[in-house]
């Protein structure tokens, strides 16, 4: 009998706290609903990121809106960027919380929001979108993790999936096409595919050079790091103007030189895998935007494991020859042996295609 | 009262399900792959009986102590016919785990490679059979079974065949014993690639264009290989025409090579059967040889340091392959009756004490009954080619003491749970 009165007691008690919560409002309007300590939500509703309809992505409050100077190339699939850092994971110290290539080292406690969406039409934005997935990248005391959650055909909720799935899709593309794309949801490991450095899960996007550009917020443009840094997710920027190195538009010849500009989308698109410490450090090949070695950024360089990959090419890039350069030829297939990146797209992308290329042939004998 | 009988129940529940649960068999691909997302620490994944069709890579990351296990070669079938463009070009990859064995399985008709794994540390792949439907197609996968920057690394009783690179192919690795394994049809049935303390023994590679190759090569974070034994292998009949894609290494490999080492010091050749293989049953090469450019300085491309005895060597006449510059050369010189052992004569300058190369950098070759011999002075342009096999009647002394085989057992957290 004892037993059961405890057991009654502990539950009057759960319910007086779940009372108590419930009528604070709490889980309503009033707030993000993150806690790192437990398992992840089977709901993306459930983390309250979005207020009003979930499908307008309108961040509720304290969810920041960002973009990226160059990005990666997803079957054309566009992103709506937010980062969550929660004022109470924020540490005053001023210290640099950036790397040697800028990535900038968010909190336990942070997380980052990335929706991935068609245009019904490329040309005309008030024609609508359908929301592909969202992936969270939540920063546990144990590490970051990531989660994805795919949206329903009704754009009313998402739904949290760890063994990938491939999702037919068709859009209207920017010259007026109709587009077929089977988009592809990656599997967690597949994530990691991406992510890991040095055996550690780790963000590719906020880095300073590609996050140093001007963002329309609510209240008024402001340069991104600005923001960042007043709200305290930045900290230790160099106060000179210029010191930062940053990264291009890959598709604005206004903000880069060609070389620039190709190097910004190989980092974007290739370096997350191929750097000394990722994935793909096994091929010696390191597309980083801060690499300014020829040999191991592929100039000249002999192929390792290519396999069917090399497309009887001999070497990586052949400066003035993108066809004859293995670069070129993976960047522009879609045969999964030979194909890169081999994670997260399937069609071609012909805009990147055709900088890379020009980039090759514009090369001279052995640019550093 | 009625409260505590529940409660007995439910703990009588919990008692019985820790007992020795019966293995539940996966028999589809999704519940694989979450099964391997979701694996806890010390848990085995069995897999059924039967062909099951993947539409995308298979992957396991960031585990520990983790078997997967299926029903044996031929029974568990694990087929990637049908995969997506974009979701990796790997049948099986298996990245930055410790203690992972995979055993008792099938897998076949990758995009790409068959089971990769890297970043492992304690990685075990038993009685696997990789294969590719389609004989002799340079559009099959490059490598079947393929650890890389992985240490301790164990490859036994697995059979790949028609890899358009490599069957078993061990890359940038670390303490790895490969034995008797079956590679046939393949590009190169065995590499061992840049990789330090190797045992590969009792395996038997035939039908390939290169049955065993022991390779050092430029270009990437370890080109510091050595210390590599090969032993009691049975390398025959490898005389199948190269289908590699120009540009990988093993393009250059003439069909009718038994053994090649190239650029990697300190490898023991011994108590091994070639037979038959048209080129050249055991080749010793300079990465100069291979005819590729060498940019990289951090780079030894020199042969050195390598000993081969007590084999037994046959083989009967026949032209080399002239379509790659080995065989081109073997040809010129000998004709139908290229010699079983060729040097390419390179010797590394930087090594030389008096004008001699010391006792632990020689290349010896000793007691391997008939076997006939070429120093084809390819270094010299092929002026002074010497039959004389006296010259390298030695045995390597001096160098460091050999430690493949002492591959770590796994962690005590796996043994306590045996």
């Amino acid at each position: 009998m004892r037993i059961v009165s405890r057991i009654a007691f502990v539950f009057a008690v759960a319910g007086i706290a779940l009372a108590a919560f419930y009528s604070t409002g709490c889980n309503t309007n009033g707030g993000i609903n993150v806690d790192i300590a437990k398992d992840a939500f089977e709901k993306l509703s459930d983390y309250n990121f979005f207020k009003g309809k979930m499908a307008d992505l309108v961040p509720n409050d304290g969810l920041l809106p960002y973009d990226l100077n160059s990005t990666l190339f997803s079957d054309y699939a566009e992103k709506a960027r937010f980062v969550w850092v929660p004022k109470e994971a924020l540490t005053a110290d001023g210290a640099t919380n950036y790397d040697e290539r800028g990535l900038v080292n968010l909190p336990v406690g942070a997380v980052l929001v990335k929706n991935f969406y068609y245009p019904v039409d490329f040309r005309d934005a008030a024609k609508g979108r359908r929301i592909m997935e969202t992936r969270l990248l939540i920063h546990r005391e144990s590490g970051w993790e990531a989660e994805t959650y795919v949206w329903n055909d009704e754009q009313t909720e998402a739904v949290r999936e760890i063994a990938g799935a491939q999702k037919p899709v068709s859009f209207i593309n920017a010259k007026g096409e109709k587009v077929n794309v089977t988009y592809g949801v990656p599997n967690k490991n597949q994530c990691l595919g991406c992510h890991e450095m040095g055996g550690k899960f780790t963000p590719i996007g906020p880095k300073v050079g590609n996050l140093d550009r001007d963002y329309n917020y609510a209240e008024a443009k402001q340069n991104q790091l600005t923001k960042w840094a007043s709200l305290g997710y930045i900290t230790g920027l160099p106060k000179k103007a210029g010191t930062i190195h940053t990264y291009p538009v890959w598709n604005n010849p206004a903000t880069g030189s060609l070389d620039e500009r190709a190097r910004a989308y190989l980092d974007i698109n290739c370096a997350h895998c191929h750097n000394p410490k990722g994935p793909a450090k096994n091929s010696g090949l390191d597309l980083s935007f801060t690499n300014r070695d020829a040999l191991s950024y592929g100039i000249g360089k002999a192929p390792i494991a290519a396999g069917a990959g090399s497309g009887d090419n001999m070497i990586d890039i052949a400066p003035g020859h993108p066809e004859n350069s293995i670069l070129n030829y993976r960047l522009e297939s879609t045969n999964p042996e030979v194909m890169m990146p081999e994670l997260g797209r399937t069609i071609v992308h012909t805009e990147g295609v055709e900088l890379i290329r020009e980039w090759v042939a514009s090369m001279t004998v052995s640019q550093p | 009262m009625k409260f505590l009988s529940a409660a007995s129940l439910f703990i009588i529940l919990v008692i019985a399900s820790c007992g020795r649960p019966t293995p539940v068999y996966i028999k589809d691909a999704k519940a694989l792959q979450e099964a391997l997302i979701n694996a806890k620490l010390g848990d085995t994944v069995y897999v059924d009986e039967g062909t099951i069709e993947f539409t995308s890579s298979l992957s396991m990351v960031d585990k520990k102590h983790i078997t997967i296990k299926g029903k044996g070669m031929g029974k568990t079938i694990l087929s990637f016919k049908g995969m997506a463009k974009g979701t990796g070009g790997e049948g099986l990859k298996v990245s930055n785990c410790e203690d992972v064995l995979v055993c008792d399985l099938t897998l076949r008709d990758m995009k790409g490679d068959g089971f990769k794994a890297a970043e492992c540390f304690n990685i075990t792949m038993r009685r696997l059979q990789v294969l590719w439907s389609n004989p002799n197609d340079s559009t099959n996968g490059a490598y079947g079974l393929y650890p890389v920057t992985s240490t301790n690394v164990i490859v036994e009783d697995c059979e790949v065949s028609n890899a358009s690179d490599a069957g078993i192919y061990v890359g940038q690795s670390y303490h790895c014993i490969v034995r008797r394994n079956k590679a046939h049809d393949n590009v190169a049935g065995i590499e061992i690639e840049n990789c330090q303390n190797v045992d590969v023994y009792e395996n038997e590679c035939y039908n390939n264009t290169g049955g065993l190759l022991a390779f050092n090569l430029p270009d990437i974070p370890e080109k510091n290989g050595h210390s590599v034994r090969i032993f009691k292998n049975k390398l025959h009949d490898n005389n199948l025409a190269n289908f590699a894609p120009i540009g990988n290494t093993v393009a250059i490999v003439p069909a009718g090579t038994g053994f090649f080492v190239m650029a990697t010091p300190n490898v023991e050749v011994f108590d091994n059967e070639f037979s038959n293989n048209k080129t050249v049953n055991c080749g010793i090469i300079s990465y100069m040889t291979s005819g590729k450019e060498i940019k990289d300085p951090a780079y030894n491309p020199f042969i050195s340091a390598v000993s081969i005895h007590d084999n037994k060597f046959s083989k009967q006449p026949a032209l080399p392959d002239t379509s790659r510059s080995m065989g081109k050369a073997l040809a010129a010189a000998f004709q139908g009756n290229s010699p079983d052992i060729a040097y390419d004569g390179f010797v590394n300058p930087a090594l030389l004490v008096d004008g001699k190369l010391p006792e632990d950098k020689r290349i010896c070759i000793r007691n391997n009954g008939n076997a006939t011999f070429a120093n084809l002075d390819i270094a010299g342009g092929m002026k002074n080619i010497s039959t004389d096999i006296a010259a390298h009647d030695c045995s390597l002394t001096g160098v460091p003491e050999y430690k493949a085989a002492d591959v770590k057992v796994p962690s005590p957290v796996m043994n306590a749970k045996k």
